[in-house]
Order: C-alpha cells, then structure tokens, then sequence
C-alpha cells in the first residue's frame, strides 16, 4: 500500500516537473499585462497573437517562412532518403554496413562545424538571407535522418514479392514505385514527420542563414529581446506556435518516436 | 534493425550476381545512393574541405572579403594557445558529462516508475514526450523566463524554500549560469531517455523478475542483477548518444545567455561560432572547426562500433 502512495507521488512529481514549466510558458501568451505575473486563474488575452501574426504581424512571416523551409527541405530530403534505402537494403556488396555507418555519423556530427563552412561557401554563390540556402543546409541532417529511419521499414519487407515482379519483367524502379514504396508507407510518413520536425526546430542554421522575412519561427522568438525591455508574451505566442507543431505530431507518432529519436539505433 | 540485419537478401535468379565486384556495384546499388551521396558531399564534404584549406590561411572577412595569404599551421597553434578555446573544451566536457550522467540516471528511475502497472501511466507517458518534441530554442526561452528575476517561477520557489538566489538572477551570475542551461537540458532530454530504457524494460520477460524475487531476491537487488544486464546494451547506446549530443550543445546557451556572463556558459558550438560569424575570423574558425570535427569524429567511432555491433 505504501508502495503505491509512493509510486502515485512519484509519478505525478515526474509529470508536474516535465509539463508544468511548459504549461506555465504557454500561459505567458494569454496572460493580460496587468494580470499578476503569478496568477494562473484570468480572463485569457488573445493581443499577443494579434500582435504576432495578424497586426503588425512579424511573426506571420516567420512562420510562412518556418512551414516554407522545413515542407521545402523534406520534399528535397525524402526521394533522396528513399533511393539510399532502396541502396542500402535491396542489395547485397561490400561496404554496405560502413555506408550505413556515415549516415549515422553525418546525423551526429556538431553542427557548428558546418555552420561555418557552409557559411562562406553559400555567401559566395549569394544564398545568404533566402530560404534556398537554408534548405540545402538542411539536407546535411535530413538526408541521413531519412536514410536511417527508413533503412528498417526497407529491411521488414520480405523480397519474395519483387523476385516475383522482376520474373514477371519488371525493371527495379517499378518495383520501388509500384511495390515497395505502397508497403512502407507508414515508414515514409515517419520518416517525413521526424525530418520535418528536426527542420521546423533548428536554429543554428537559421540564424546565420536566413534574415528580414525568411526568417523562421525559432529565430523570430529571440527579436522580442530588446533593449528596450524582453516582451515575454510577444515571445510566449510566438514560440507557441512553434511548439505546437511537433508537439502534435511527436503525439500522433508517439510508437515511432524511440526510433525517431536515436537515430534507428534503438527500435522503439 | 536488431535482427533483420540477419535476413539474407536473395536476389532473383535472372539478376546478374551482385556480389560479384566492382563491375556490379555500379550496376546495382550505385545509381539509387548517388544523389544522397552526391548531395551529402556537395553540403557538407565540399564546404568542409574548402575550410580545411582556409584553416590555413588567414581569412578574416573583418579585413578583406578574400582570403589572404597562407600561414601554415598558425591557427591550429593559436588554438592551443587560446584560453577562450581552452576554456570552452573543458566547460563543454563538464556539461556533457554531468547532463548525461543526469539524464540516465534519472530517466532509468522514471523509466521504472513508468514502467509500473498504475492508473494514468499511459497518460504520463505521452505527456513526457513534449519536452523532447519541441525545438531546444524553445526549451531555451521556457527556461529563461523561469529563471527570470521578474516574475520567474524558479528564484520564487527557491527563495519560498530559502535557498540564496543570486540578486543579478540564475543566468545572469557566472557562478549559477551554466547549472541553469544544464538544468535545461536535463529537463528537456531526461524524458526521451526514460522513453528509451521503458521501451527496454518493456522487452524484460517478467518471469525473470518474478523467478529472481521467489529466489529471495529484493527489488533493489531483481534491479541490479536482472534487469540492468539485461539492459546494457539500451544504456550504453543512449548514453553515448546524449553524450554526444550534450558535447554538440548549442541552441540553449545560445538562446539562454549566448555564453555569458563573462565566459561563464561559453560551450565550444558558441566559441566556434563567435569567431567566425561575428569576429568573421572564418581561418581561425575553421581552424577550430576541424580540431572539434576530429575529436568527435572519434568518439562517434566508438558509438558506431557499440551501436554497430548491436544492430548485427
């Protein structure tokens, strides 16, 4: 009995120091500026996200830009991530293993060192400020992010089918459109929800890589700091808004999401 | 991926043989990991052997928009020397092992309670994934305001308890500054290892559990003897893995004091960072840029011959 009591406390210890500093950061958004800062109990005030994105509405762009990129990057990434899986399971060579290996290697790598590089290589061929740049920035972890989510969904489907197919004179890339690529399906969801998500939530890219009305949601929440005073409800709304897209997504793909998460390393 | 890697992939009969050789990986495999190779190369190996070569050079676009001459191995000498670097080395070092070993401890204990036949668990569970789903940036601003010294949550609890809040506020102290980005990060990061370890303790037959505890065994010691073993190879992965990912740290501390007060939070993302794209000395960064590229790329090699290993 008593082991249950502790049980309960210790579980709803765990979920209030994990939920509540969220719960309260979204509150900030609604809360009216002459409410007390502490007060959890008002009348809730939509001029934050009036300001934000209807008027004068910074941060309508901010997020047009943040969908614009990250839907932008994943288009790029996922045909190129399904070709690679294709590569990597439905043949049979040497270095197959080690090709694997430097994607996950790619995926782990810090992102700072290419930051810089990519810098000064996309300044010279003037892809600075715009979202073209950052999509291809984009692509130094949504490629391999793709590739290794993928590769298991690739692994699961038994080969049977498409020695069938290719008996019947079917050429490879019939087999992936017309056969593999229906099967997995779940898996290229995914894949494109993880991929989405790591681009929708990055902000060493996009800091340096983007400016004025490319600018994404992550990098609009910080203009709210000014000298002038931090307008934490300005902040609130706006990274609410970015919160709430891969929050609902990491939800609905909750039995995917250890997967997602380490890379294919674990399966969840 | 643990045992489908043994699944021998057959190809069909009429197929030419693709074991054969060279000849046959270009027939084969090559033409579909092309365009990923090829764009993975254009993105990230062209700008990083481009800056291999400016590593050696002096090139500081506050002097001149060209790169100028070269200058042998002077950045890489001039990073040994650099007590900012250094600094950063052994700060980020610091941080990663104090938040890894946070965050496997405490979510091997929130994995357990999670892991317990109790009403509401499932409801917990999916709530427990919202830190981790939400961009460090944010997790970085949630915390900023928690520790602000108007209005935050944090120094009004720790002074209700009577714990000594510094007047110039958690962040804005060099003494407090970096426990508070990594107190962010082990909040936002502890969930997903708790998620990882419950989806391996979700694979310990229970009749082990059960058999160890009729033989007398306490839970404690059932914890130790039957379930960590058991578990190894889910700990070891996920700890490399965030330890990794708490060396790469930057959106945080970006966000949360951009290395500040002082160099009391500056970690090497934002030293690199720094010198290059606001001192614009792009030599010395890439100087930098590969020193780090080097050292992790070992200790990459160590997770993927761990993980490797596991997936065969």
């Amino acid at each position: 009995m008593l082991r249950k009591v502790l049980l309960y406390l210790a579980l709803v210890a765990i979920v209030v120091v994990f939920v509540v500093p969220l719960l309260w950061f979204v509150l900030l958004a609604f809360r009216p500026a002459d409410a007390d800062p502490f007060s959890v109990f008002f009348i809730p005030d939509l001029s934050a996200f009036r300001y934000v994105f209807v008027s004068p509405g910074i941060g309508l762009s901010a997020l047009v830009s943040s969908v614009i990129q990250a839907v932008g990057a994943t288009t790029v990434a996922l045909p190129l991530a399904i070709m690679a899986s294709f590569g990597l399971t439905r043949f049979r060579y040497r270095g197959r293993q080690v090709l694997s290996m430097w994607y996950l290697g790619m995926m782990l790598a810090p992102p700072v060192i290419f930051v810089i590089p990519l810098f000064v290589v996309l300044s010279q061929v003037g892809l600075i400020g715009g979202d073209l740049g950052l999509m291809l920035a984009y692509q130094t972890f949504a490629v391999p992010l793709g590739v290794l989510l993928m590769r298991g969904f690739f692994e699961e489907i038994p080969t049977e089918i498409e020695e069938a197919a290719m008996v019947d004179g079917c050429e490879r890339w019939q087999i992936l459109i017309r056969i593999l690529i229906p099967i997995v399906r779940p898996g290229l969801l995914v894949a494109g929800i993880f991929v989405f998500c790591f681009c929708w939530n990055n902000l060493i890219f996009a800091v340096p890589l983007t400016g004025g009305e490319t600018v994404p949601l992550t990098v609009r929440a910080l203009s709210f700091f000014a000298t002038s005073g931090i307008s934490w409800n300005y902040i609130a709304a706006t990274a609410t808004a970015s919160m709430l897209v891969p929050m609902v997504l990491f939800w609905i793909f909750r039995r995917h999401l250890v997967a997602g998460l380490t890379f294919g390393a674990v399966k969840g | 991926m643990t045992t489908s890697e043994t699944v021998a992939i057959r190809q069909p009969r009429h197929s030419s043989r693709p074991m054969a050789g060279q000849r046959s990986f270009a027939n084969g495999p090559l033409v579909w990991l092309l365009p990923s190779i090829l764009t993975l190369l254009a993105v990230s190996l062209y700008p990083q052997l481009y800056s291999l070569v400016n590593s050696f050079r002096f090139f500081n676009l506050g002097v001149s928009p060209e790169p100028l001459n070269f200058v042998g191995l002077d950045n890489f000498a001039r990073a040994f020397r650099d007590d900012g670097f250094l600094g950063a080395v052994g700060r980020t070092t610091l941080f990663a092992v104090v938040a890894t070993t946070f965050e496997i401890v405490l979510g091997i204990f929130i994995a357990l309670v999670l892991n317990q036949k109790l009403r509401g668990v499932n409801v917990a569970r999916t709530l427990l994934i919202m830190p981790t789903a939400i961009a460090p940036a944010v997790a970085g601003l949630v915390f900023r305001h928690l520790y602000s010294t108007e209005g935050g949550l944090v120094p009004f609890l720790l002074e209700a308890m009577g714990v000594d809040v510094p007047a110039e506020g958690i962040l804005g102290s060099p003494r407090t500054a970096l426990l508070g980005v990594l107190a962010t990060d082990v909040w936002q990061w502890t969930p997903f290892v708790a998620l990882i370890v419950l989806a391996g303790l979700q694979g310990v037959p229970s009749e082990l559990v059960e058999a160890a505890q009729v033989d007398g065994a306490s839970p404690v010691r059932a914890f130790w003897s039957v379930i960590l073993p058991m578990l190894k190879t889910v700990i070891v992965t996920v700890t490399l893995l965030r330890f990794i990912q708490t060396f790469n740290v930057f959106d945080i501390v970006y966000v949360e004091t951009r290395g500040g007060p002082g160099v009391s939070t500056n970690v090497i993302g934002l030293d690199i960072y720094y010198n290059g794209l606001s001192y614009y000395d792009i030599g010395y960064a890439s100087a930098l840029t590969w020193i780090v590229a080097i050292f992790i790329a070992a200790i990459i090699n160590v997770y993927l011959a761990t993980a490797g290993r596991r997936n065969r």
